[in-house]
């Protein structure tokens, strides 16, 4: 202990005196630590923490696909959700719930847009979460007819409510209905998508239509069962239904997720790339580290000789070494701490939109831990190749002349192989980042199918209770006419599906095309939008053939569909040749309709998908719809005109939010969002270790040029030139950056395909990146090497010779 | 051969003052002359060498070689004139210790840019000259201080120079070895290479034909 007390002291002293080594060294593991300890803070918070939940892990998902009709994710069927819960001893308890919004009753304030869900009783029994205040549903409150009662979010509570201790019992307007609050759930539950308002959801299973697929579903499986088991019993439940309900189930399947990993399956390769990417520049931060190291315990071999010739053993020499790499980790690592509190809300506040879980992300002992266990392992890592050097020093030789022997080349080696690896880990990671940088530019060029600039959308959503059907058609007709006389707007419509799900719905609906049997297996599959207005025109997206609606295709006039163009080629041969033609939207209306007109494709989802068959049909033929997501195109700035967009609207209803108000490029914008997060963090990482990897070679390279001071002197006194000389130090250089090269190229090969699922449009080994990124990375190499090279070709040779 | 007239090789030091390590060298050094520069240290010998062998170029003065006006040439004329001419001994032999002795001799060829054949022929024949042909695998390390000295001369005049400048070649010798490099220099002035050295030993000044004394920067 007093040995070790002695180790520290003297490492401390030794520290303090080589303040710019210490400084730099600090520097580069407290960036390399920071940034670490910045991405696991988010992977701790979003993947490993689990889900404020008693025993999570066994709340279960389930995901509907229907794999022949390449549908992937879909919602689920209520009645077949039912059969799954009562056909099988898989479950402690099961709930299904829908999402939406709804409007805050105006109690003296602006009406307000709050997310609602409709949930069955069991939903909190499955989740294992009690109210603060009051109780939960019970099992009588789901059944039809009795929406009446409604629990509300902390949040909710205490901004709109005053934290008022007296809520339970009181009547609230929700979407123009008194409802009664019975319960406040605790802080931080807003389970799903930051529900603020959870209501009964009533189903009559009798007039439930199975393929109303509008349903989610989660379930709490019983104990020792698990969830393979669960899988092939709920794909053995939905092959029979399949059976028995050709019609509305042929195809149709559900994937059992654990919650935990549904809810954060779209970011976490995002996250474990960027894990991977982040320890690379780590990895990279020690290896300058262990070379400046290396660098320093050359100057100091008397010292150590000095300590060997007093007696003190290999181990004792070795220990002494790594106490002081140690002691400079956790001096890096402390900085390195503080500086990821930094990193992290810097991280927040880049993160897109809609992030799952990112209410988690914070400092907690797990990442404590991780900053503490990453700092000792980076003392270690960048500590031990110079210890066991200065360890295995010749004591002899070292005393005689200040280390002129073996041990130099030995070192050199070391510091070789670490540059080497350094410029490997380097050129990977340019690798990766280069592709997600080209995936990127790739998605933006992709054409959505709109003209997203210099448009304002907003969703609008009328309540039941006070308007139906024919209503919400002229109230949206009555907005469409006071908005497009508003100076600067150009055209003004609305859908309740917009493109990149910017209205959050997304509908499909199965149609067949005239001429064939109303049966499902001639259903083709089609995304399905109910459109008011210009709304073609709004979103300039271009007509090919026919017209768009106009006002006499109203609920009494001929029924009309417009398609769009890949319908038109699939099924009818071209626009021209569809219009005319006709088509039933099957299972939903009981009548055919003419398509009037051919629109060019639009990207439903997003950017990356396909956009696929859609069809429109105009609002006032199919006045279901209380909702809409309107869009309105302006002669500027569109953000400009939300408060006019705000004032209409309530100029016909007082008691009308609108809500999700932003513009069409911020759509867009965001659903690259996870994307470009990603691909600036790599970039930043790429530069960085570029950064570090020409550092690193500078300092190798200056180094030796240092050691080869005398050598150079008497290669200029045997008649070398300047340019000999440079050529021999740049060639030094690269033969170890080549070397570098090629092992990063073989690394890349080999991990750019874990990158496949982050990349659009680009191949994981696309080869202008594989050729482009190396040649970057030599480039790079070559200025670091030519410095000190042009140091050595200045070399007085005098003075080099008198070196000796 | 060389001329110097008026040569003087001075530091800059504070206050607008100079420090001299050589003062008004007037100089003549004849085609096939064994000369040998003594003095006491720091009397200027080793600055003299230097200059003479091109290296140093803060000096003033007139320095022809052969009738070349050394002080009117650019540094990469001088370099190409010393390339030609001169070769180098030193007193720490100066191998490279990364090479082997064959690597050594090959050193001095390829800045010269001769082609490869040419280097290997050139190479042979000067290992067989010095009878060092069995040592040409070896490295510096692995030979005495004797047969490095020796590998250092054969290297000196592998490009064929007209002058050897040498710098105290016997002072890491032990008095046999020194001997016999001073020989091996007798030899090569014997055949016609114009000698400079500069050494402390009367009995290695013996050797030459002409003994120059250095004493505060003059010629004495």
């Amino acid at each position: 202990m007093n040995t070790l007390l002695q180790d520290l002291r003297y490492g401390l002293r030794m520290l303090l005196k080589n303040k710019s080594f210490t400084a730099v060294a600090v520097l580069a593991l407290a960036l390399g630590i920071g940034a670490n300890t910045a991405i696991f803070s988010l992977v701790n918070g979003v993947l490993l923490r689990p889900l404020p939940f008693p025993n999570a892990e066994r709340i279960i998902y389930f995901e509907g696909k229907n794999p022949s009709a390449g549908i992937t994710e879909s919602n689920i069927s209520f009645l077949d959700f039912t059969d799954w819960s009562q056909q099988t001893d898989l479950f402690a308890s099961t709930a299904a719930y829908w999402t939406g919004n709804a409007n805050l009753g105006a109690d003296g304030a602006e009406p307000e847009r709050v997310p609602r869900a409709g949930v069955t009783s069991g939903f909190f029994s499955v989740l294992g979460v009690q109210p603060v205040l009051g109780r939960t549903f019970v099992p009588d409150e789901d059944k039809l007819g009795t929406i009446n009662v409604a629990i509300i979010s902390n949040g909710l509570w205490k901004r709109r409510f005053g934290s008022d201790p007296a809520i339970v019992g009181k009547q609230v307007q929700i979407s123009s209905r008194p409802i009664t609050v019975i319960g406040v759930m605790p802080s931080g539950f807003e389970f799903p998508e930051q529900t603020q308002i959870w209501v009964t959801s009533a189903v009559n299973l009798s007039e439930e239509p199975r393929d109303n697929r509008a349903w989610s579903a989660i379930a709490r499986l019983n104990p020792n069962v698990d969830l393979k088991q669960t899988q092939s019993r709920i794909s053995a439940i939905n092959a029979q239904l399949a059976k028995q309900f050709h019609e509305t189930n042929k195809g149709w399947d559900a994937t059992v997720w654990v919650l935990h990993e549904r809810l954060v399956r779209a970011v976490k390769p995002s996250l474990l790339a960027l894990v991977g990417a982040v320890g690379f520049v780590l990895l990279i931060a020690c290896a300058n580290v262990a070379n400046l190291l290396l660098a320093r315990s050359a100057a100091r071999q008397k010292e150590i000789a000095i300590r060997a010739a007093m007696g003190a053993s290999r181990t004792r020499v070795l220990r002494q070494m790594l106490t002081e790499s140690l002691l400079l980790s956790v001096i890096g690592g402390t900085a390195g701490l503080l500086l990821s509190i930094w990193l992290t809300d810097l991280l927040m506040s880049i993160v897109p939109e809609g992030a799952p879980r990112l209410d988690q992300v914070g400092i907690d002992y797990r990442v404590l831990t991780f900053a503490l266990g990453v700092s000792a392992l980076t003392g270690i890592l960048f500590g031990i190749v110079p210890a066991l050097q200065a360890s295995k020093l010749d004591v002899t030789s070292a005393l005689k002349e200040g280390g002129r022997s073996g041990e130099g080349h030995r070192r050199t080696s070391a510091r070789s192989l670490l540059l080497i690896g350094e410029v490997a880990l380097s050129l990977m990671l340019l690798v990766g980042a280069g592709l997600l940088i080209k995936s990127f530019l790739r998605l933006q060029e992709v054409r959505p199918g709109f003209n997203a600039h210099n448009v304002l959308i907003a969703n609008l959503a009328l309540p039941g209770a006070k308007y139906k059907d024919q209503q919400f058609v002229e109230f949206f007709r009555q907005l469409k006419e006071r908005l497009e006389v508003a100076p600067g707007v150009q055209a003004v419509g609305g859908s309740v599906n917009l493109p990149l799900n910017a209205s959050g719905y997304a509908i499909g609906r199965g149609f067949i095309p005239e001429g064939r049997p109303l049966t499902v297996d001639e259903q083709k599959d089609a995304m399905f939008s109910t459109i008011t207005g210009d709304y073609f025109r709004a979103l300039q997206i271009p007509l090919l053939s026919g017209r768009t609606f106009e006002p006499r295709d109203n609920a009494d006039g001929p029924k009309v569909v417009i398609i769009n163009e890949t319908i038109a080629k699939r099924h009818f041969g071209s626009p021209t040749a569809a219009i005319g033609k006709r088509l039933s939207i099957w299972r939903d209306e009981k009548f055919p309709r003419e398509i009037v007109g051919v629109v060019g494709d639009t990207k439903t989802g997003s950017l990356t998908g396909e956009g696929g068959m859609q069809i429109y049909v105009p609002h006032a033929q199919d006045s279901q719809w209380n909702f809409m997501g309107l869009v309105i195109r302006t002669a500027g700035d569109a953000a400009a005109f939300a408060p006019t967009l705000r004032r209409e609207v309530q100029a016909l209803d007082k008691d009308q939010p609108i809500y999700n108000v932003r513009t069409m490029d911020d759509v867009v914008a965001n659903s690259l969002g996870t994307r470009r997060v990603s691909m600036q963090l790599f970039a930043v990482f790429a530069g960085a270790a570029l950064l570090l990897a020409a550092i690193g070679i500078y300092g190798v390279m200056a180094y030796s040029v240092t050691q080869r001071t005398q050598e150079i002197g008497i290669r200029m006194a045997l008649g070398a030139q300047k340019s000999d000389v440079l050529a021999l130090v740049i060639r030094q250089g690269m033969t170890l950056t080549v070397i570098g090269v090629v092992v990063g190229l073989a690394g890349a090969f080999a991990l750019t395909r874990l990158l496949a699922n982050l990349l659009f449009g680009v191949a994981a080994t696309d080869p202008l990146t594989f050729v482009a990124i190396p040649l970057l990375l030599l480039f790079v190499a070559l200025v670091a090497c030519y410095l000190p090279a042009r140091r050595a070709a200045r070399l007085d040779p005098i003075i080099a010779l008198a070196q000796s | 051969m060389i001329t110097l007239k008026h040569l003087e090789r001075f530091y800059p030091l504070a206050k607008g003052k100079f420090f001299y390590v050589l003062r008004d060298i007037n100089l003549e050094v004849n085609e096939g002359d064994f000369v040998s520069i003594m003095g006491p240290s720091g009397a200027g010998k080793s600055s003299l060498l230097h200059v003479l062998g091109m290296h140093d170029h803060a000096w003033t003065g007139e320095y022809y070689f052969e009738d070349a006006p050394v002080h009117t040439l650019k540094p990469k004329e001088r370099a190409t004139l010393r390339n030609e001419k001169i070769g180098f001994v030193f007193q720490n032999y100066h191998l490279l210790d990364d090479l082997t002795v064959y690597e050594n001799l090959d050193i001095p060829l390829s800045y010269r840019h001769v082609n490869k054949a040419g280097r290997d022929s050139i190479v042979c024949d000067t290992l067989d000259r010095f009878h060092i042909v069995g040592k040409k695998d070896l490295y510096p390390r692995q030979l005495s201080g004797g047969q490095q000295q020796l590998v250092s001369i054969a290297r000196a005049m592998i490009a064929n120079p007209k002058l050897i400048l040498a710098d105290e070649p016997t002072g890491n010798l032990h008095s046999d070895q020194g001997k016999e490099i001073m020989e091996m220099f007798k030899t090569l002035n014997a055949g016609g290479t114009t000698i400079i050295q500069v050494t402390h030993s009367d009995v290695n000044a013996a050797y030459g034909n002409r003994i120059i004394q250095l004493r505060d920067g003059f010629v004495v």
